[in-house]
């Protein structure tokens, strides 16, 4: 890794102080969603039971951030929401990244008739509101998690495939592109071997800050019920079952709403940071 | 007009600008950079002088201190004089921030880039205008800038002064350009690389059309150009710069006839190329190159002693 | 036929084909999910008979075009069907709640705008200095702090703790609504004179406008920085500082029209997050519009009324760009004069 210590970009990636804060966040997030089972103080307070000794304990003493209404440890819930809401932004961008950039890539590179059919269909998701296509997609379904992640995944890829398909207009005319058509290159070959690799710094940067709008959403999905269910530990319904408690209890809708925050403006920063090195390294 | 007799009228008059002992040094990240090394130079009223140089040289940053726009900027360091008539203006913006727009004036390489695309060329006419005349009226505004106009040989003042720059050709836009440098009679236009973004024939008529509105009014003008062609052509007298120093300094008839630092030479040797607009292609460097300024005869600054 | 015309005439086309597909792609979606909507419509103690006769008259025993060309022609008479939850025409249910949802969204925007743009033009201004490391940070936070939250969290401070606000509905109980005629309690309580209503309307809408600009505040201001700064580095900036224009005028005028540009173009997609999350902050604040109606008829699987609900927020959002555009080619001469996109 040493060429990476030494890049322009990566120096300039550490001397911002943003992106650096950003990479901070973002590693204790993941950090404590990989290891639950061992940081989490009460691991079982994860499921439907906890301690009914303690019902509505305010932050401080055993229970650092204070307990639900039920007893149960809103650290721990906390912790298990994140390892939640990062599984389900992994499988949506691991789907609808796919999707998008094997449509902006066609759109991109297949003649007109192509690109306006495409882009068309591209345009119809888009000009529906993301959060109120996710949302009536899950009301057809069941809501739960799995769902809320299908629905989410259904308005992220037009991003992607618009992302792509400017990125591709660009590339095609670049003289890499013209040669390997003129030595014969398959279809495949041209796009996902000579055309993708040039996009993929711009789709990585963007799929490090859609990490967080996706918890985002799905966050704003499941604080209207449109999410997963009780009694998986979840941070908008976290919210929305705190906000029934407030103000006495303000701690069950202070810090799950800062959990967000910090989550989604970990991966945001980060992203920002990235694109900055990257536009110093170039 | 001979510089010898511009220099013999004038001889007892201040110099419109005297820049004297003149360093600049950027911070930047990397360490310091030296743009400008003891640059010393002067304008007499009514006179043309060029500055001569390659891109990089630091021709520009001398035109930005003159007009009080580098001392504004963080991380530059700049030292020494710069008397704009008799007033010192380094190290106290108040007077060359009043002054800019009115008593001095700039031309900009790229009209086109440096006409404002959201206002109307009538709008920003108003504007300068109001550098010298606050309260002026619209009505009256737009009356002196279809002179203005009219004096730039665009025949259609009406339909420019309506106009957005994109809907103005390039060459349009550097006669507006030249129009709004000289409508308020400034003492002194700076011009950076005038037209050279035009093609050849069209910057030609432009620069021609400049010098014969300057020589009726007997305004000094800086002429910054790499070009040394144009310099030839415009300049009374010319300053060569190399790197942030000033390597030789000549009225025209004596740089052309006898150019005696290394690197002006090699300037002359080299073949304009047209293609490039007239950029020479001189070779990286060469140990002379770093000689001192030479200067020739009687191109000394008259008040230097006095001052 | 003037430019901007033509624009406005070829927009109006683009946004009628596109809301053409929204209908397809919803009705497709509603139609292909397990389940007989007939029955999940009745319920499970419905009989038989009774599902197969709402199966008859919804068409939903023909193919898929069938039924999507009979509901076509139903919306082109202005017919959404009938909401189960309601028990009402959805026509009716949106004429009743989509005021209160525009009249939130308008108050939203407005913030947006006024604050979101000043902060960013001083943040450009002054950059580097405190103010703009406090607005850049200010930004990411309200960018990154979904609606639902800035609801709670407002309405915790400012009406449970300080009580400064109320803490939800849309008017005092003690209060009876303005006479309807826009819809809007705001309007129309000055359309009726009466003083009282319109600062209890205002006082009510604070809350929720501002948890729904948040966001919206954060990403204009960003923006608008990035703009200006970029529109500093422009040569006529340059131009107008060796003509010695005013420091304060270049900043709100000579750099501020163009660098407008970029802004207003993203306005638009903050409009369709403005219509995404006035579901969230309805919810927080009880704020009788069409979003809380919307979660309600997806948890009922109201079929109808959730494909009326998306058309209807699909079209404002067209008709939101459209407006957004008309605004980019008053401040941008270049389309003005040229008609099309720049």
């Amino acid at each position: 890794m040493t060429w990476f210590a030494d890049s322009p970009g990566w120096r300039a990636f550490r001397r911002d102080t943003m992106a650096m804060t950003g990479l901070t966040l973002v590693a204790l997030v993941v950090l404590a969603a990989l290891f639950a089972d061992w940081i989490a103080p009460y691991p079982s307070h994860a499921g439907p039971i906890g301690d009914f000794g303690a019902m509505g304990a305010p932050p401080g003493g055993r229970f650092l951030l204070g307990t639900d209404t039920i007893g149960r440890d809103l650290l721990t819930r906390l912790i298990y929401a994140y390892r939640l809401s990062l599984e389900m932004a992994i499988v949506v961008l691991a789907i609808a990244t796919p999707i998008g950039v094997v449509v902006g890539l066609l759109a991109g590179y297949l003649g007109p008739a192509w690109s306006y059919g495409l882009m068309r269909l591209t345009d119809v998701f888009l000009s529906i509101p993301p959060l109120v296509l996710a949302m009536s997609i899950t009301g057809f379904l069941e809501p739960s998690a799995i769902h809320g992640m299908i629905a989410i995944t259904a308005m992220w890829w037009p991003w992607y495939a618009r992302l792509t398909y400017n990125l591709t207009r660009a590339e095609r005319q670049e003289g890499y592109v013209v040669a390997a058509e003129i030595v014969g290159a398959s279809l495949p070959h041209i796009l996902f071997r000579e055309i993708l690799p040039n996009c993929m710094p711009s789709i990585l940067t963007k799929m490090t800050v859609d990490v967080g709008f996706v918890i985002l959403i799905a966050s704003s999905m499941s604080f209207l019920g449109l999410g997963a269910q009780a009694p998986t530990p979840d941070l908008g319904s976290m919210v929305a079952d705190g906000a029934k408690y407030m103000p006495d209890a303000w701690w069950l809708t202070v810090f799950p709403a800062i959990a967000i925050l910090i989550v989604v403006m970990g991966f945001n920063l980060l992203g920002d940071g990235l694109r900055e090195a990257a536009d110093v390294a170039r | 007009m001979s510089p010898a007799s511009a220099a013999t009228v004038n001889e007892r008059k201040a110099a419109v600008l005297a820049v004297r002992s003149l360093s600049v040094t950027f911070q930047s990240p990397t360490g310091p950079f030296e743009a400008l090394r003891n640059v010393t130079l002067h304008v007499r009223p009514g006179e043309k002088i060029g500055l001569v140089g390659e891109s990089g040289s630091g021709k520009s940053t001398i035109a930005r201190v003159v007009l009080g726009l580098l001392q504004e900027e963080r991380d530059v360091a700049v030292s020494g004089s710069v008397r704009l008539g008799l007033r010192e203006i380094l190290g106290d913006q108040s007077f060359i921030r009043e002054s800019r727009g009115d008593r001095v004036s700039m031309i900009f390489q790229d009209a086109v880039s440096a006409l404002n695309p959201t206002f109307t060329i009538g709008d920003q006419f108003k504007e300068v205008l109001r550098r010298r005349n606050p309260t002026i009226s619209t009505a009256a505004a737009l009356r002196r800038a279809r002179v203005a106009l009219a004096d730039v040989y665009l025949h259609e003042p009406d339909r420019v002064l309506g106009s957005y720059v994109f809907q103005l050709s390039g060459g349009m836009s550097q006669r507006v350009m030249i129009a709004l440098a000289l409508i308020n009679d400034p003492d002194l236009i700076v011009a950076d690389e005038p037209g050279s973004s035009l093609d050849v024939t069209v910057q030609a008529r432009t620069l021609h059309l400049m010098n014969d509105l300057i020589g009726r009014r007997r305004t000094s003008v800086m002429f910054i150009s790499h070009n040394l062609g144009v310099v030839r052509e415009f300049a009374d007298r010319v300053y060569v710069i190399y790197r942030g120093g000033i390597v030789e300094h000549a009225t025209t008839a004596q740089l052309f006839a006898d150019p005696r630092h290394p690197y002006t030479r090699a300037l002359l040797a080299a073949i304009p190329r047209l293609d490039q607009r007239g950029i020479p292609d001189v070779p990286e460097t060469i140990p002379g190159f770093a000689d001192p300024l030479i200067e020739h005869e009687g191109c000394e600054e008259p008040s230097l002693a006095s001052a | 036929m003037s430019p901007l015309v033509r624009t406005l005439i070829h927009r109006l086309a683009a946004s009628l084909v596109v809301l053409a597909g929204v209908s397809m792609l919803m009705f497709v979606v509603a139609r292909v999910i397990p389940g007989d909507p007939a029955r999940i419509a009745l319920g499970p103690n419905a009989t038989e008979a009774q599902v197969e006769a709402l199966r008859r008259e919804r068409h939903l025993d023909q193919p898929i075009p069938v039924q999507y060309w009979e509901y076509v022609r139903e919306v082109a008479r202005g017919n959404l069907g009938n909401s189960l939850y309601s028990n009402r025409p959805v026509r009716q249910d949106i004429a009743q709640y989509l005021p209160a949802t525009l009249e939130l969204i308008f108050a939203a925007a407005a913030m947006i705008v006024l604050i979101g743009i000043p902060v960013g033009v001083l943040s450009a201004r002054y950059r580097r200095r405190l103010g703009d490391h406090l607005g850049r940070v200010g930004s990411i936070v309200g960018v990154s702090t979904p609606a639902f939250v800035w609801g709670v969290i407002l309405q915790l401070v400012f009406a449970y703790f300080w009580r400064l606000f109320p803490i939800e509905g849309r008017l005092a109980a003690s209060l009876p609504p303005p006479p309807p005629i826009t819809g809007f309690f705001v309007i129309d309580s000055v359309l009726a004179g009466d003083g009282k209503t319109l600062i209890d309307s205002l006082h009510h809408l604070a809350l929720p406008a501002l948890a729904l600009a948040m966001a919206g505040i954060g990403q204009t201001a960003r923006l608008t920085r990035a703009s200006m700064v970029e529109t500093y580095r422009k040569p006529f900036i340059e131009m107008a500082h060796a003509y010695g224009f005013r420091e304060a005028r270049i900043s709100n005028r000579y750099a501020f029209r163009p660098a407008l540009v970029p802004v207003l173009t993203i306005l638009g997609l903050d409009i369709a997050a403005l219509l995404g999350n006035a579901f969230l902050v309805e919810s927080v604040f009880g704020w009788p519009g069409l979003s809380r109606y919307g979660v309600e008829v997806i948890l009922h699987k109201d079929l109808d009324a959730i494909v009326g609900t998306v058309l209807i927020i699909a079209a404002a959002f067209l008709v939101a760009n459209i407006a957004v555009d008309l605004l980019v080619a008053v401040v941008n001469p270049r389309i003005r004069f040229a008609g099309g996109r720049a």
